[in-house]
Order: structure tokens, then sequence, then C-alpha cells
């Protein structure tokens, strides 16, 4: 029976469970939601096994192959061991929502046309700014609303190219296209924008670290995932890529080395790392799209397990700044050697999940002479080390000792964080049956011992390089300029030049016609009475979230059938 | 002030790590690095390549950090503006 369900609605239905079912019975939609999506899109035969008319169209609902498949079972595992993480501390409807939102993901991995994929795509956009207002701060409200503008922006882009496309074609399979028209360019762009490519980066290290610690996980594992599977099915092997992703390389790099917060520190570093997928997309070979897929799947793992430790840190001391912290290894040892794992995993150390899979990408740029990519990818392997191999523990757990005596990790939490770091060394040291998953069969060998000698050096002198350079990395309490810039000062800057010009108007207005003005004075007013309950909306975010999430799923059940 | 104990187990983990490092430069006369170009293979590549490109990294990091910097309230300011 359920083999007969698509793997994205059973994951929004329990989705809904856990929304609506009190007490603790919610709980088992926590469990048994993965488990039998997982189950689901195990049983989904490769090809199209689901289409539904719609208009003149025959969408495919479900198609499956192997690298479809592949990030779907990621997105199921991160939900359901996300969900044992934070089922103590979060709230109800913010864990529904991040699961609503995992079932966005896993439906752009099985849709097989542009309509499906950019309805998911949506309703990914849609649940994870409702994840990021759970922080339930202001600058969370804040950030929220800038990361839906982006995203709303985004989906409108990508609709546009997907139009064009589609009335230019008259197909809107998925399939493989050339960049080289305005339509597939602003699809391209699109995409690129849910991979916090340039020069658009800022969303993601501006919202992720506003939401709470278990938001935080979730938003590390599904948008820029699912932009990366879309590149593999639509833009494998455009040349492009391979610049934005070696830009994104190193921007990661060098603002996560200025950054003094440790959430935002691991969101530049998701940049930095999906830059690396961008790359191997852009090389487009079989090795490279392995290398893609495969590090998809290892960096999920991998930075969930860094976000779940950096979330612990600051579930039980409140505090997340580099220079408020240090030599919590005392007292919180698990959290400590998981967060360890999770860094040594990031840096590619030799048997971790990151070294058998991030070398794949650097051997496909040396097979096809990409002498200068392979330098800079090898130079990033490096500063991954320096910025969130060494330097996230080093502050966190180490340093100094900061006073701070905070009790370690709760048993589901070390318990989540302890299958994550036996996924990392799994696949970091027996990773061929790993590698029989993915979409092109390969006989890579990660552990030839010259290169684990090179990979050796490489990291360990780069680490030797940050104790050297600690006085010139010394913490700071000051943010970094980002593009967010154009949009939050210089863009409100504008905007406000804009209405005192427009007031100054209508002043000029008012003296020819009184009745004008009274109608303004009333907008105005309207305006701004609007403006004073923007801090207390009228509705909860859960009640808006409850909402949302009821109509959507009662929509896409009638889709479906 | 670190206590006599701190600045032991500070010396004693920096001698372990010296040890490391040169560990892996001498592994490389009897296994030559595999690397895919001949300008990187020569002896001692991974090290040099891998400290002076963080060297590079770190100052344009801290250098960039001299015009982009700014107080944590610096958006705060512009909304209460």
């Amino acid at each position: 029976m359920i083999e007969l369900l698509p793997p994205a609605l059973i994951l929004l239905a329990s989705a809904l469970w856990i929304a609506l079912v009190p007490n603790v019975w919610h709980r088992l939609g926590l469990f048994f939601g993965p488990v039998l999506t997982l189950y689901a899109i195990w049983m989904v035969p490769d090809g199209v096994s689901l289409t539904a008319p719609f208009l003149d169209y025959q969408l495919e609902l479900i198609e499956a192959s192997p690298e479809r498949r592949l990030f779907a079972t990621i997105f199921a595992i991160m939900a359901g061991v996300g969900g044992l993480y934070a089922f103590n501390h979060a709230r109800r409807l913010e864990l529904a929502s991040a699961f609503a939102y995992a079932s966005g993901a896993i439906g752009v991995c099985f849709a097989g046309d542009l309509i499906t994929l950019f309805l998911f795509w949506e309703l990914m956009a849609l649940f994870s700014t409702l994840v990021v207002w759970f922080g339930g701060t202001p600058g969370a409200r804040a950030a929220g609303v800038r990361y839906a503008i982006v995203h709303l922006l985004g989906g409108v882009i990508l609709k546009v190219g997907i139009e064009g496309v589609v009335v230019h074609t008259g197909s809107i399979d998925i399939q493989p296209l050339q960049a080289n028209n305005f339509d597939t360019y602003m699809m391209l762009a699109g995409i690129l924008i849910n991979a916090a490519a340039p020069p658009v980066s800022a969303w993601l290290s501006d919202a992720y670290p506003e939401a709470s610690p278990s938001g935080s996980l979730f938003l590390s594992a599904f948008t820029t995932k699912t932009a990366i599977l879309a590149l593999i099915l639509l833009f494998p092997g455009t040349e492009l890529l391979i610049y934005v992703g070696m830009f994104m390389i190193l921007y990661g790099i060098i603002w996560a080395l200025l950054e003094n917060n440790v959430r935002r520190i691991l969101a530049f570093s998701i940049v930095n790392q999906v830059g690396f997928m961008v790359v191997a997309v852009g090389i487009g070979t079989p090795m490279a799209l392995n290398g893609a897929t495969a590090h998809a799947f290892a960096h999920i793992i991998y930075k969930a397990l860094l976000f779940m430790s950096a979330g612990v840190v600051i579930y039980h001391t409140g505090k997340e700044k580099c220079n408020e912290l240090g030599g919590l290894y005392r007292t919180m040892p698990i959290t400590a050697a998981c967060g360890i794992v999770g860094a040594l995993a990031i840096s590619s150390f030799p048997l971790t999940s990151g070294f058998t899979t991030k070398t794949m990408i650097s051997e496909a740029a040396s097979m096809e002479g990409l002498v200068l990519v392979w330098y800079v990818l090898a130079a990033a392997s490096a500063g991954v080390f320096l910025h969130a191999g060494i330097k996230f523990p080093w502050y966190v757990f180490f340093q100094k000792d900061s006073g701070l005596r905070p009790k370690d990790a709760p048993w589901n939490m070390s318990l989540a964080m302890l299958l994550f770091v036996a996924m990392c060394f799994l696949i970091g040291i027996m990773p061929a049956p790993f590698y029989e998953l993915l979409p092109y069969p390969t006989d890579f060998n990660a552990y030839k011992p010259g290169k684990v000698v090179f990979y050796l050096q490489l990291l360990l002198f780069s680490g030797l390089a940050f104790f050297l350079l600690l006085p010139l990395i010394k913490r700071t309490n000051t943010l970094t300029l980002d593009t967010d810039w154009l949009w939050r000062r210089l863009g409100k800057s504008l905007a406000l030049h804009g209405l005192n010009a427009l007031s100054k108007l209508s002043s000029a207005f008012a003296r020819v016609s009184p009745l004008v003005t009274s109608r303004i004075t009333q907008w105005a007013n309207a305006s701004s009475s609007d403006q004073e309950q923007q801090g207390t909306l009228s509705w909860s975010i859960g009640t808006t979230a409850a909402w949302i999430m009821t109509l959507l799923i009662l929509y896409i059940g009638y889709y479906y059938w | 002030m670190q206590d006599n104990n701190t600045q032991r187990i500070i010396h004693r983990a920096w001698f372990i790590f010296a040890v490391i490092l040169i560990a892996t430069l001498v592994v490389e006369w009897f296994v030559p690095g595999k690397t895919p170009f001949e300008s990187s293979q020569w002896w001692s590549f991974g090290a040099v390549f891998g400290f002076f490109s963080c060297f590079a990294m770190v100052v344009f990091a801290k250098l960039l950090g001299f015009v982009l910097k700014r107080s944590e309230d610096y958006y705060q300011e512009t909304q209460d503006d």
C-alpha cells in the first residue's frame, strides 16, 4: 500500500499529523513519517511511475533515477534524525513546518516535469520561511521577510524561465538544457538563487542563524541541495557553473574567516561546500556528477552534525559568539567529539565521508585537465580546514576557559549526533557500497597512498597556518558587509528618500486640494497603524503555519488525484 | 594567567603536532605524493601549498575586514533611523 503513495505526500501527511495531533502522540509522526517515506522512496521504480493530466500537459508526478533516489533518501534521513534531535525542544508546529519543507524537497527530487518541480519548489520556499520565523525573535521575523522576498523573487525568475522553455519547446520534461537563451538563463538564475550563488549568497547567512537551533539544522539540508539536484538534472556540463562555483568556494571561506557568530560561520561554509558541488555540475562528466551527488549526500550529514553540535551549545549556554565561548570540552565531551568529527568530515580528512566524496570532484577536474580548477579546489580544501575544520571546534570547545560549565547533550540529541557520526565514518572508511548507489558506475579509489599523503600534508599544514596566524584572526564583535547591504541599507535609504520626496509633493498638492489631503492622511494613518502591529501579528506564526499547511495538503492531495 | 599544568599540556600538544607534521613530510620520501599535474609533483608540495594558501586567505580576509567590518548593530542603527 505504502509503495503506491508518493514519498513526498507521506512526509507531508506526517507533517499534518505532527501539527494537529495533540499531546505526545504527534511524536509518532516524527518517527513513522520518515521511515515510511524512506520505504516508499526505495519502492519507486526507475522511470516515470505516476502521471496526471493538467491543462494540455501530462504531468509526471513521480520519476525516479539513482541520483533522484539518493537525494530523496538523505532528505528523509535528515528529517528523521532532525526530528529525533529536536523533539524535546522545538515547538510542534516548527517541526511540522520542517517536515512539510522536507516533503517539498523530496517532491522536487521525484518531479518528472517542470510544473511539478515548480510546485514543490515553492512549497519549500513557503515552509522554510516559516521555519526561519519560528526563531521567534524580531531578528528572525525580519530575516524571514528578507528570506521570503529573495525566494519568492527567485521563484518568479524560475517560473519565467520555465514558461519560456515550455512555450518555445512545447515540452515540460525535465531534461538537460543548454544555457544559451533568455529562457534557460532565467531558469538557471532561479535555481542558482536557491543554491546561494552570487550575487545573492547573503540570504543564507542572513536567515539561517536567525532560526532556532533546530530550525537552522533543518534549513542547512534542503534548499541548497535541491538546487544542486536541479542543476544536475537540467544544466550538467554548463561551463559557467565552474566559475560560479569557484567564487562560492572562496567567498564562503573568506567571509567565514571574518565571522564571529558560530552559526553564521557554518552558514558561510554551506555556501563554500555547495560551491564544490556547483563546480562539479559545471564539469559535467560522469565522475563529476557522481562527485556532486556523493558530496551533497555526505555534506548534509556532516553539516547537520556541525549544526547539531552548535545547537546543543546554544541551547545550554544561550551564547553563539566565538569570543564568548571556549573550554566547553570539559563538560560537553560528547557534543565536542561529535562536532570535531563533523569538522574533520567537512575538511575531507581521510577516513571521513568528506574525503571519499570531495576528492571525486578534484579527480574529475584533473581528468579533464582543468589545472586552475584543481588548484583552486586544493587551496579551498585547505581553506575549509582553516575556517570550519579548526575554527569552529577551537573557538567553541577549546581556546580559553570561558567559565561556562553547561551540561552535555540530552540522550536524544546525543543519539542523533552519534547516528550521523557513524554515517560519516561509514562512508569514509567503506565507501564502496555507497559508490554503488551513485548514478554512474565508478571504480574510483580515494585511498591511493600518495593521494592520502598529499591531503594529510595539505590539511595539517593549513592547521599550522591557523595556529601561527591566530593573532590575525582574533574575534571581534562585528559583522561583515555583504551584498545584502544593497537592499538592507542602500535600498532602504533610497526608499526613504523617495517617500520624503513623495511627502513633499503631497504637501504641495495639499495646498491645492484639501480633500485629497484628508484622504492621503487617512491612508498614511492606516499604514502606520499596520507598521506598529508588525511586532505582534494578529495571527501567531503557529496558527498561520497550521492554516497554510492544512490548505496546502488539501490542495496537493487534490493535485495527485 | 595560564597555570603550569596548562602550559605543559600546550607544549606537549605542540610537540606532538610538530612530530606529526614532520612525519607527513618524511613519509613522502617513501610514498611519493600523488598529484595529477607536473607542476605539483615535487616533494612537500602539499605542505607548502596548504600552508601558503591558508596564509594568503587569512591575510586577504584581514585586509578585506578593514573595509567591510562594521559594528554588530550596524543594521539595527538603520532601523532606528
